[in-house]
């Protein structure tokens, strides 16, 4: 797959604080790229200056075949962002906002075409209401409609479920697995919600202190020896039968929740041995293994000394 | 793409409810300005002019004519409409900041100095029409609701008349030039707060700012002290009210008569536009250099 962005030896500080430090990753075509990080790690500081709106000390940013900040209006003519939340001008309606953004991406959609990207984020019927009668959720789906209206080849999107209810949030979700699917984007995300991005992400990167911990495909970065299955049951007695079981020692109980450690490989016979044990399930699903890689990470990063 | 940023922008203008106060509010003192001399002004006039009502060849009642009015009106009015205009221009990219609509806006493929251009022309063009807007009420409604006569002018304790006779009108013509000054004046202000409004996160600072310096700046101006005297040359507000130059005529250096058509110094007219016009230049460059610089971090 051929490279779309490549940051190499990315620095920025604002005075004393270093928000990104010597951070390198490449983004390839067709990836859907999690971009993962506490607060403050530099996440959006450095999708800002992927998005030239923060100017890096050091380093270099590549998209497209062009590099930063000599060929910017050809690279931003082929990006949709998002960032954090989508401010628009609510004091227009939702077809002025999308008309104008349109004509400042180089297009000039018809009627038609304005109406039917609203249609297809659910804001036709609303599309003549000002934004400032919208919903978080209204206001997100148009910060959406804008991003795709110039047909780019890579959506940014920055914390793009902030503030949004569990449906919008799952609406999210699906827009972006349909971005790589149906229209073949690349798709940079970043979020907090880590089982979010372990939902929809094919590769990702890590970022601690503006530091990159470690990146890769899902498949790379999980070890399967390190596998966490959360199960479920209203039976009382399952403890008991576990402890005849050869699951014996190898769980754990959390808020009523029981939590095996176990090879990828050995899920489905867990699975098969509690039904044979009778036991009836509630839930039986992976634990957020991002979370628990996450976290173990950034555990480490902290310990190490700071250069 | 300039001219679509600027289309974009001057409908967001239009669009925005605060653009329509200045208007409303120059009709209404405009207005009752008008209202108060139609029913007052005679009265008025006579304690003002009284002891000079033979001095002068135009007809009692003449005196309160539309050209007398519009004087009256730019006098009183030039002084208010840079808060009107600041705060439109000190809204442009500090408002947009205060909204997160700038960093969605320079995500765009257009070059920060074409976006800063474009908007800055946006706010010259509001700036234009609020100018247009006060000559149509002022001037052209002042000459419909009063007619138009001989011009008196009170400067410095004389009295100077502007002649409308069968020689010809002398006046109309020195207000399209006063109002041509007055909008350089104008943009002055626009430029100062647009400039502030670049370094502002909300549109609150910039307003206030512009007024304050230009508060400061006026009473620099006014007060006759020598260390003020040495800077007044420099200060953008002692052109403010360059325009009323174009009432001063100039006089015949042998009989003493006042000469037709005539500016009393022509050359400090076009010193003070001078002025004005580097002061906009100035402060749209400081407002670039900063703007490019800048990280959104908004």
């Amino acid at each position: 797959m051929s490279e779309l962005v490549k940051v190499t030896h990315l620095v920025k500080h604002f005075n004393d604080i270093h928000a990104v430090n010597d951070l390198s990753f490449t983004v390839n075509q067709g990836d859907i790229y999690g971009f993962l990080g506490q607060n403050g790690a530099g996440k959006s500081t450095t999708i800002r200056m992927l998005l030239t709106l923060i100017t890096p000390n050091s380093g270099s940013i590549e998209m497209f075949g062009y590099k930063l900040p000599y060929h910017r209006n050809e690279i931003l003519r082929q990006i949709g962002a998002i960032i954090e939340r989508p401010d628009l001008y609510k004091y227009l309606s939702a077809y002025d906002n999308l008309e104008m953004f349109a004509r400042l991406s180089g297009i000039r959609p018809t009627k038609i075409q304005l109406m039917d990207q609203l249609d297809r984020v659910g804001l036709s019927e609303r599309a003549h209401s000002k934004v400032k009668t919208y919903s978080q959720g209204m206001k997100q789906r148009l910060g959406i409609a804008i991003s795709l209206i110039h047909d780019p080849k890579l959506i940014i999107l920055d914390e793009p479920t902030n503030g949004l209810d569990p449906q919008g949030i799952a609406d999210v979700r699906k827009m972006i697995l349909d971005l790589r699917t149906e229209h073949k984007k690349t798709v940079i995300v970043s979020s907090h919600l880590l089982n979010e991005i372990e939902q929809v992400a094919t590769r990702m990167i890590i970022i601690h202190k503006g530091k990159k911990i470690v990146e890769g495909t899902t498949e790379e970065l999980f070890d399967p020896a390190d596998t966490l299955v959360e199960v479920q049951s209203h039976d009382t007695d399952v403890a008991k039968k576990l402890d005849y079981s050869p699951w014996i020692g190898r769980y754990q109980v959390l808020d009523n929740k029981f939590v095996f450690s176990l090879h990828a490989r050995d899920v489905s016979a867990l699975a098969r041995d509690l039904v044979a044990m009778g036991i009836s399930l509630e839930n039986f699903s992976r634990k957020h293994s991002l979370e628990h890689l996450f976290l173990k990470l950034t555990a480490e990063a902290a310990l190490q000394p700071t250069t | 793409m300039f001219f679509t940023i600027l289309s974009i922008e001057l409908y967001k203008i239009f669009r925005k409810p605060r653009t329509y106060i200045g208007f409303v509010a120059i009709a209404i003192i405009v207005l009752l300005i008008q209202l108060a001399l139609k029913a007052d002004g005679p009265t008025w006039l006579k304690l003002m002019f009284s002891g000079m009502d033979d001095m002068f060849a135009i007809q009692d009642g003449d005196v309160l004519n539309g050209y007398f009015v519009c004087f009256l009106i730019l006098n009183t009015l030039l002084i208010q409409v840079p808060l009107l205009i600041a705060l439109v221009t000190g809204d442009m990219i500090a408002g947009e900041a205060n909204l997160g609509t700038l960093r969605l806006l320079l995500t765009k493929p257009v070059s920060r100095t074409e976006l800063l251009l474009a908007k800055f022309s946006a706010g010259l063009v509001y700036t234009f029409m609020l100018l247009v807007w006060m000559a149509i009420l002022s001037l052209f409604l002042s000459m419909w609701f009063f007619g138009t006569s001989d011009l008196l002018v009170n400067k410095s304790y004389t009295i100077i008349q502007f002649y409308v006779d069968n020689q010809g009108d002398d006046v109309f013509w020195r207000y399209l030039s006063a109002f041509g000054l007055a909008f350089l004046a104008l943009a002055t202000v626009a430029a100062l707060s647009f400039m502030l409004s670049v370094f502002a996160e909300n549109s609150i600072g910039p307003i206030v700012s512009t007024m304050s310096i230009i508060i400061v700046f006026t009473i620099i101006s006014t007060m006759d002290l020598p260390l003020f005297t040495r800077i007044n040359p420099f200060l953008f507000t002692s052109y403010m009210t360059s325009w009323k130059g174009f009432f001063n005529m100039a006089t015949d250096p042998e009989t003493g008569a006042a000469i037709r058509g005539s500016v009393y110094s022509a050359s400090a007219l076009v010193h003070a536009g001078f002025v004005l016009v580097l002061h906009i230049v100035g402060f749209f460059g400081v407002g670039l250099y900063a703007f490019k610089k800048k990280d959104i971090l908004s």
